[in-house]
């Protein structure tokens, strides 16, 4: 097991029940998805000591980055990068967003800093060799998904509750081989009814609205039903199991080759989708 | 009579030695640890401290805990209701704070 592996846990355990009296930066990616190589897309909150969300459009923040040098046992400066604001709820949710390319995996420590100077407590978190996703330029995942043609009725394959039959015309692996860009949106709208989250399917559903011809746009639920005794008790769609998730939801555009041109966990605002079809279209 | 009194004392203090009253917190998710099945274990910043808790085994949650990763993201608060066994916070329950004003 790779040592910062169990760095991290350790650290969080180390820091549990302890007084945390400066503001917090939380990186919201999941575990495993941050790697070498490509662009990352890293999600930072930031809470106040009392837990309170400070992320705001009027404050602007630059990111930090220190690489945490397991030989000398000492955090080494790589870089520093504005981040932008992002809703994730137009107007009501947002959180910073960096893009940055990792050089080398292991443990790296996040600060965020403000205009007057106030900067959160270093955050470490793991970069991996390789993301546990596919990530940008690699061929996506080509496997069967569950459409309406092939289901007794829409309500069985998506808890949307406001379907768009649309997004369950084709199958993933048959929308990746037809020569088209794919739009993909992995997610579970049900359990995203609390406003804590970015609605991507809605999203994903305004760009069908307006652009149906462009792409294949599919809808991919998470879990194979949620009409479960007990959540522990819910099992993992075949088609998001083979694309190994940790978090969801996620966002997948595909060009015509069936490449990765853009990913997005979490949410994915327009301006993005836009942007990633366009890339995904040339 | 003065003997099931004392049954019921012991028993009692027994059960609140090992903390099965059932404690809530309030507070903003910092951290999950786990998958789209099963969390590990979460952590929650309350009142300027960390607190860490272990999903309490065969436990109804009210929500799905991998949900916890949308208030990661959000900083929407939730509330936990816990026990303390040896020093380990377990967690019975967590609903979204905002439905409990």
């Amino acid at each position: 097991m790779k040592r910062w592996a169990l760095l991290i846990p350790t650290l969080l355990l180390l820091g549990a029940c302890s007084p945390a009296p400066e503001n917090l930066a939380v990186l919201a990616n999941g575990p495993g998805t941050v790697g070498v190589g490509p662009t990352q897309r890293l999600l930072l909150g930031v809470r106040a000591p009392d837990g309170t969300g400070l992320a705001s459009p009027d404050v602007p923040m630059e990111l930090q980055l220190h690489f945490r040098d397991p030989v000398a046992n000492e955090d080494v400066f790589v870089l520093s990068t504005p981040v932008r604001f992002e809703w994730m709820v137009e107007d009501v949710l947002g959180i910073y967003v960096a893009d940055v390319a990792f050089a080398r995996p292991g443990v790296w420590v996040a600060t965020l800093i403000s205009e007057d100077g106030e900067e959160t407590v270093p955050t470490p978190f793991g970069v991996d060799p390789h993301a546990s996703v596919p990530e940008v330029g690699e061929a996506a995942i080509s496997v069967p998904s569950r459409t309406a043609s092939g289901a007794a009725d829409l309500v069985s394959i998506t808890t949307d509750p406001d379907p768009d039959p649309g997004l369950y015309a084709i199958s993933l692996d048959e929308a990746l081989a037809n020569g088209k860009p794919t739009v993909v949106a992995f997610a579970t709208p049900a359990f995203c009814s609390s406003a804590t989250c970015g609605p991507v399917v809605d999203t994903v559903k305004a760009f069908k609205n307006s652009f149906p011809d462009d792409a294949n746009w599919l809808h991919i639920e998470v879990y194979k039903t949620i009409d479960v005794e007990n959540f522990a008790d819910l099992e993992l769609a075949d088609a998001v199991a083979a694309w190994a998730f940790p978090t969801e939801p996620w966002v997948y555009v595909m060009d015509g080759e069936g490449v990765v041109v853009a990913r997005f966990e979490g949410f994915v605002t327009p301006q993005e989708l836009a942007a990633a079809l366009e890339a995904a279209s040339e | 009579m003065r003997r099931s009194i004392a049954v019921f004392v012991i028993v009692g203090a027994l059960l609140a030695s090992c903390g099965g009253s059932g404690d809530n917190l309030t507070g903003s998710i910092i951290e999950v640890s786990g998958d789209l099945v099963q969390v590990d274990s979460f952590t929650v910043l309350s009142e300027g401290a960390a607190h860490t808790f272990v999903p309490q085994e065969g436990a109804k949650f009210s929500i799905p805990l991998p949900h916890l990763r949308d208030h990661l993201r959000s900083g929407e608060a939730v509330e936990v209701t816990y026990s303390e066994v040896d020093g380990v916070l377990i967690a019975s329950n967590v609903v979204d704070a905002h439905e409990h004003p």
